[in-house]
């Protein structure tokens, strides 16, 4: 299975979010970043390159990024 | 002169547009009308039951998209979904309460912390303390239990 790529909107998800649940998730994925202006994109890949991507890990690590951003949006003072 | 209709029109409504596939769901909300705190605050409560995706497909919109976790049992989506969205409306209501009692709440954290009216209160309470008479002890409360009644050296017989 390719790999795939998942979006995160900047304006909704935040950049330290992403990379902490990249951290948290890296022994079970690969992550690389895409360059795009308005987006964070994720390339997501299986580690172990033999074994397919599982489309609820990746849903997980999606729910990780949102989780993250909003408790991190909401340590901050207003 | 404008067109009246045009200057009285409403803001756009939340449009809910059911795009559902056997295990997921996603629609469109007005940012104007949901607040991405509200937003958050829904998304954050339903991050254990559905796996939660958000978009911009347009300014000042956000689009969700929930998945169920488990295949969902006939009508199970659809109710995810309204109760995401009932969610949603609690989460603006709190939002809203929450900016209107802001200034009360800042005025009473400030002066619990900074006001010295807690301080006069617990001196006079100590110089009434000091002030009362303590001679009188009918109930021998002042007695060590050591030295009570039936002890050795007890004041009692």
């Amino acid at each position: 299975m390719p790999p795939e790529t998942v979006a995160f909107h900047r304006s909704l998800y935040r950049a330290d979010a992403v990379e902490a649940a990249a951290q948290a998730y890296s022994p079970l994925l690969t992550c690389e970043i895409v360059p795009h202006p308005h987006e964070i994109a994720i390339r997501v890949s299986p580690r172990e390159p033999a074994s397919e991507l599982d489309p609820e890990l990746v849903d997980a690590f999606g729910n990780h990024v949102l989780f993250e951003s909003i408790r991190r949006e909401r340590s901050e003072p207003p | 002169m404008s067109d009246p209709s045009e200057a009285a029109a409403p803001p756009e409504m939340a449009e809910f547009t059911w795009l559902a596939d056997p295990r997921s769901i996603a629609f469109e909300l007005d940012e104007e009308l949901y607040p991405r705190d509200a937003i958050y605050g829904a998304a954050y409560l339903f991050v254990d039951r559905a796996w939660i995706h958000l978009t911009r497909p347009a300014d000042r919109r956000v689009g969700v998209r929930l998945r169920c976790k488990e295949e969902p049992a006939p009508g199970a989506l659809d109710a995810l979904a309204g109760e995401f969205c009932n969610e949603l409306l609690n989460q603006v209501l709190r939002l809203r309460l929450s900016e209107s009692t802001r200034s009360i709440r800042e005025y009473y954290m400030a002066r619990a912390f900074f006001g010295d009216d807690t301080r006069a209160s617990i001196d006079a309470l100590l110089a009434q303390l000091d002030a009362e008479e303590l001679a009188d002890d009918p109930l021998e409360i002042q007695v060590p239990w050591e030295q009570g009644p039936g002890r050795e050296g007890g004041g009692a017989s």
